[in-house]
């Protein structure tokens, strides 16, 4: 394996050593056993949905395994933004990674203090404290998507909460955005320092012999290799659109579909739900690059971020 | 701790139609494997496929059905119902599977009072058979209550039988035992005080139904819960079974915190 590729990025002025984070949400807190490798190999880690309160999550069944994918109905399922800082970060600030901190709220006010109370705690984490501000949720019924939807609405978000924060912004949008162009480039203009693309899909599935939707929560978000494509285009789209980096994700499960997602423009991905069966993907992945940026002969996976976007101008 | 370990699959048996015991070596599950606990195995990765099979996207879980740690096997009865057990059932001698486990708390053998009552019906069989054996190895008074539709689709009560755990049996059509639920042959001889403990593991309208009759007799019972099971390791929180009490509603996962739980612990 060729020991002189260098996969290091900058992403919202995070150095992440490789591009390969994990989805919030689909690997806990990052420092509980279950997660059976050796997390401070990650670039960074992302931790899942934090909101103001302890939230008890949705009734069950919460998930339900599709076709080449699954649907989650998890509903935000954490125990609020002051425990996050007072059990997980000291864990966390031992991984020597920057920790991202994925943040939920049902209104402006509520993001702006969960914002608020991390921003003070970044001391704990010297490898470097982001945030991504999650607008994409599809499972809780304030809030959550109904920011995602609207440029103007999660502008207007993004300025409250750049306001109190100097901390590295990531935004996380929806594949229901009806114009991601139109999105990014209003959380750009917002002060985004990153977009993170995309949350899960909603999505449903129907118990037919109880003749009844199987979540408890109706409706659920798609994950898995199933919205791959559709998000590699997202990706796609919107890096001809915006300047500032992007996390790909949407069913990545293998190197290859991470090498997919950084020539569409992505600075780094994030494996989800992959995550369940191959607990190892991520490695797997930092692997892979590695060999395929040696195979393609360059010396930096930067060299690949958006190789297959046109050319600008031609 | 649960890991992750490469299984061999040495042998793999129909018993009734449909329904299959896979022998793996698997030296670390099967030192560390209790009755109870369940193992993943990534049955879209037989042999570790270069590029995975997307679909089936998630392991299947199978409870620990007989663990032999001198010889380094772990045995799991499991009835090929889906297409990621219809996938599992393909798997030959010499095949290579991603196994992770052993997951979960298994039933507490040590806290339970005897004379305990192993009850249950269709896969939740062979943990109970895990359970019974040990009991059976340590003299500890046990009896088995197992339920089915009809007698064609009982199993495992050989098992009981060969190591001396007395079973007794009720079936829908009454085609073996008594016509009727496992509760109805549990009744008598909780009516009797001849248990103390019951471990249940099946279905959840009969766990639900043991619930009941437990709580009328004032009884510990331990419940092996049934939940969809995305990652098995408490990240996803995808299995969540709600817990017992008023106000807001609070949860537990099946993965971790279970799957056995107290029966007054849980809603089903």
């Amino acid at each position: 394996m060729p020991d002189d590729v260098d996969l290091s990025v900058e992403v919202a002025g995070l150095r992440l050593k490789n591009p390969v984070l994990p989805a919030s949400g689909t690997f806990g807190y990052g420092h509980e056993p279950g997660a059976l490798f050796d997390v401070s190999r990650l670039g960074a880690v992302v931790v899942k949905g934090t909101t103001l309160r302890p939230r008890a999550g949705n009734p069950p069944p919460r998930i339900v395994e599709t076709t080449a994918g699954m649907l989650n109905s998890i509903g935000l399922e954490n125990p609020g933004v002051d425990a996050v800082v007072a059990e997980h970060l000291p864990l966390l600030a031992r991984l020597g990674v920057p920790v991202i901190v994925n943040v939920a709220g049902d209104t402006v006010d509520e993001y702006v203090e969960v914002v608020r109370r991390l921003d003070r705690a970044a001391g704990l984490i010297p490898a470097g404290l982001g945030l991504e501000l999650n607008i994409s949720c599809p499972n809780v019924e304030a809030g959550g998507l109904e920011f995602g939807r609207d440029p103007a609405l999660a502008a207007r978000l993004l300025g409250m909460v750049r306001a109190v924060t100097g901390l590295p912004l990531i935004v996380k949008l929806s594949p229901h955005s009806p114009d991601v162009v139109a999105m990014g480039r209003a959380v750009q203009d917002a002060g985004a320092d990153a977009i993170s693309l995309v949350n899960t899909m909603v999505g449903m599935a129907i118990d037919i012999w109880r003749r009844r939707p199987v979540l408890g929560g109706i409706t659920g978000g798609l994950s898995g290799p199933a919205i791959k494509p559709m998000a590699v285009a997202m990706v796609y789209e919107l890096a001809q659109h915006v300047d500032v980096p992007l996390i790909g994700m949407g069913g990545i499960a293998t190197w290859q579909d991470a090498v997919e997602f950084i020539l569409a423009g992505a600075s780094a991905v994030a494996v989800g739900s992959a995550l369940f069966a191959n607990p190892l993907a991520p490695l797997e992945i930092i692997d892979g690059l590695v060999d395929y940026c040696g195979a393609q002969k360059v010396s930096s996976v930067r060299e690949l971020i958006g190789a297959a976007l046109p050319r600008r101008g031609s | 701790m649960a890991s992750l370990e490469t299984g061999v699959v040495v042998a793999q048996e129909t018993i009734i139609p449909g329904h299959f015991v896979l022998t793996l070596a698997a030296p670390g599950i099967s030192r560390t494997g209790r009755p109870g606990q369940f193992v993943m195995i990534d049955v879209g990765a037989i042999n570790k496929l270069p590029h995975p099979l997307a679909d089936p996207f998630w392991r299947r879980a199978f409870g620990l059905y007989r663990v032999d740690p001198e010889a380094g096997r772990v045995d799991i009865l499991y009835r090929a119902g889906g297409k990621g057990s219809r996938l599992l059932a393909l798997a030959a001698p010499g095949d290579k599977l991603s196994v992770l486990g052993p997951l979960g708390n298994g039933f507490p053998l040590e806290e339970a009072e005897a004379p305990v009552a192993l009850v249950g019906g269709g896969t939740g069989v062979p943990p109970l058979v895990f359970a019974g054996r040990v009991f059976a190895s340590r003299g500890i008074p046990a009896k088995a209550y197992i339920g089915g539709r009809s007698a064609n689709q009982l199993f495992g009560l050989d098992d009981f039988a060969a190591c001396g755990v007395p079973v007794q049996v009720s079936t829908d059509d009454g085609s073996a035992g008594v016509r009727g639920v496992v509760t109805d042959i549990l009744r008598p001889d909780l009516e009797a005080l001849e248990v103390r403990t019951v471990f249940a593991c099946g279905p959840t309208p009969m766990l639900r139904a043991v619930q009941g009759l437990v709580s009328q007799f004032k009884l510990p019972a331990y419940l092996s819960v049934e939940a969809y099971m995305a990652c098995g390791r408490g990240l996803c929180l995808g299995c969540a079974v709600r817990l017992a009490g008023d106000g807001e509603p609070r949860y537990a996962n099946a993965c971790t915190d279970g799957p056995v739980f107290r029966s007054e612990e849980v809603v089903l």
